[in-house]
């Protein structure tokens, strides 16, 4: 058994690819186009024409063995186990680009990614990491990370987010994406591992009442539980239990937070019977435009809406911006956009368009015991509760996010916009390994990712007496911080400066 | 020769020194502290709720499509 590799442009894809797709999945024509045009086309049209394509069979992923050994080789049809990869660059390229060091390096600059082709038909799009770069379309912004790859025996490193198509019988959309969350956490921390389709299976054994392959799907229960034993400290939100804005602008603070977000959707109250499992792990990028058409929150806090009124002034909060996410959908290419109230537009199906977020995921650290809607609703009534100097009519845009205090300090440390004093006063005050932030800016100063206040919570405190979580309270002319032996508040008389927002997290605002 | 770097504590004995620095431990701060208190434990109380209402009612539905 020897290796072929085929290096061909986009145009030349389909040619190249269909006889490939026969020959090594054992189909026929009709089925190799069919499959060509229905799994393959979709994500080939969204790509600039610039791309130029490395095809390589036999492959062995390690996904595809998996699901192939537990599952596949049982049954009685003749499943192949080998796969054909896929790689992509946005340069013309030679054979003998691969067998030279200066070319290999040069052609790094221009990989955008992989795809594995396995041989279960119809669903046929494997394991994947694509760079958003590749796209003709890409105004957006999302977590990402970065993946070990070869190409004709060279290593690449693919940056992007992982998916893949579900095989509908192993792993559903709901598999998929725990295995999505899987790869892409153990690629950026040491804390997490790959979860392989069986190691999937395997934890939920003690969660399932019937056999678990071929699988009929999971209920947001059991995908919490296993995101629980892969490490996480997962938290559930139900659109019926935060009614109004308040869903919406928590989906938002933990995208804002780079946490890609398991997100259900459902048409089941309209008597429908969809119920399909994606992923959530960036948004639009924020225009001027739509901080110019952001209206005043709608608080849903009585105590809150009673301090805005008495203090007459203008609280507008990022969370409410209108943007698209980006969506990781199985069903679908990698970075589909849509919007919150529509996730499924993508789609272009009546059935579909009726799907609605009900219910949403989180895969916190373990350790962050605070989280994101009393972490806001604490910010908000330090803020006004405080003494600020807050005139009456003051435009107040709050940003909230969680980040690692390792990533914030280092922001900080070459921000120069800040203080020199207060910039000092932050880095040398000891955090937990992720805090809570908040940036207070108004309208004119975030459309120049710019703010004017900060404030920074323990995101490990969930005990909110006695400023328990507050480790820096700064807007304007003051800030407050507690003593740490005391905890009493103290208060500094120092303005912030004018300084610009912390965009590590998604790497973009 | 070391190097010890201090400057949390220099920065604030200097502001301390130009009186730029104050412990809220008036009456009216004690009072703002209390209020705080009370009001987060009404916002903790009502989230611990929905929590545990979102987990219960997400259980019920099998996501597959």
């Amino acid at each position: 058994m020897t290796s072929t590799t085929i290096i061909c442009s986009l145009m030349e894809i389909r040619d190249q690819l269909i006889p490939i797709l026969q020959r090594e999945f054992l189909i026929s024509k009709a089925i190799a186009e069919g499959t060509f045009n229905d799994s393959l086309q979709p994500h080939f049209v969204r790509f600039k024409p610039t791309i130029h394509i490395v095809i390589e069979h036999p492959y062995v992923d390690r996904v595809y063995r998996d699901s192939f050994y537990s599952y596949f080789s049982t049954k009685m049809g003749n499943y192949k186990k080998d796969c054909i990869r896929l790689s992509f660059f946005d340069s013309v390229l030679m054979a003998s680009d691969f067998r030279d060091k200066d070319a290999i390096f040069a052609a790094q600059s221009h990989y955008l990614g992989f795809m594995v082709l396995r041989p279960t038909i119809p669903s046929i799009v494997g394991r994947n990491v694509i760079s958003p770069a590749i796209l003709q379309q890409n105004n957006f912004i999302s977590v990402s990370s970065s993946f070990h790859a070869t190409v004709r025996g060279a290593k690449f490193l693919a940056n992007g987010f992982p998916h893949s198509s579900q095989d509908a019988e192993t792993i559903s959309c709901a598999e998929t994406s725990i295995w999505a969350i899987m790869e892409y956490f153990s690629s950026r921390y040491s804390d997490y591992r790959p979860a392989l389709p069986s190691t999937i299976i395997k934890a939920l054994q003690s969660r399932s009442n019937d056999r678990q392959i071929p699988s009929t799907g999971l209920n947001s229960g059991q995908v919490g539980f296993a995101l629980r034993e892969f490490g996480f400290g997962t938290k559930t939100y139900s659109k019926e239990q935060f009614p109004g804005p308040d869903f919406k602008r928590l989906i938002s603070c933990y995208i804002e937070s780079g946490l890609p977000l398991e997100i259900l959707i459902d048409n089941f109250s309209t008597a429908g019977t969809i119920g399909h499992a994606v992923l959530a792990i960036g948004h639009s990028k924020t225009t001027a435009t739509q901080i110019d058409k952001l209206c005043p929150t709608v608080e849903t806090d009585p105590s809150i809406i009673g301090l805005i009124t008495a203090k007459n002034i203008l609280l507008y909060d990022n969370d409410d911006v209108e943007r698209d996410l980006v969506f990781i959908d199985d069903n679908h290419p990698p970075y589909q956009l849509a919007p919150i109230n529509n996730p499924a537009k993508h789609y272009n199906d009546p059935d579909w368009d009726l799907c609605k977020i009900s219910y949403f995921i989180v895969p916190l650290y373990p350790k962050i015991y605070l989280e994101a809607f009393v972490a806001k609703s604490y910010i908000k009534n330090l803020l006004l509760r405080e003494n600020f100097t807050i005139l009456p009519n003051t435009e107040l845009f709050i940003r909230t996010f969680l980040t690692s205090s390792r990533s914030f300090k280092d922001y900080l440390a070459s921000e120069k916009g800040f203080n020199a004093d207060i910039k000092e006063f932050i880095m040398d005050t000891p955090m937990a390994k992720f805090i809570w932030v908040c940036e207070i800016a108004n309208k004119q100063l975030i459309k120049q990712n710019k703010a004017n206040g900060l404030f920074i919570l323990d995101a490990t405190e969930p005990n909110l007496q006695n400023y328990n979580p507050l480790v820096f309270a700064g807007y304007s002319d003051r800030f407050y911080y507690p003593d740490p032996s005391s905890r009493q508040l103290n208060e500094v008389l120092l303005n912030l400066g004018i300084f610009s927002i912390y965009i590590n997290n998604l790497k973009g605002f | 020769m070391a190097i010890i770097i201090n400057e949390k504590a220099d920065i604030l004995n200097r502001l301390n020194a130009e009186g730029k620095v104050k412990t809220m431990d008036s009456p009216e701060a004690i009072a703002m502290r209390e209020e705080i208190n009370n009001q987060m434990l009404k916002v903790s109380k009502d989230y611990q709720h929905k929590a545990n209402l979102s987990q219960i009612k997400a259980s019920e539905f099998t996501f597959t499509a």
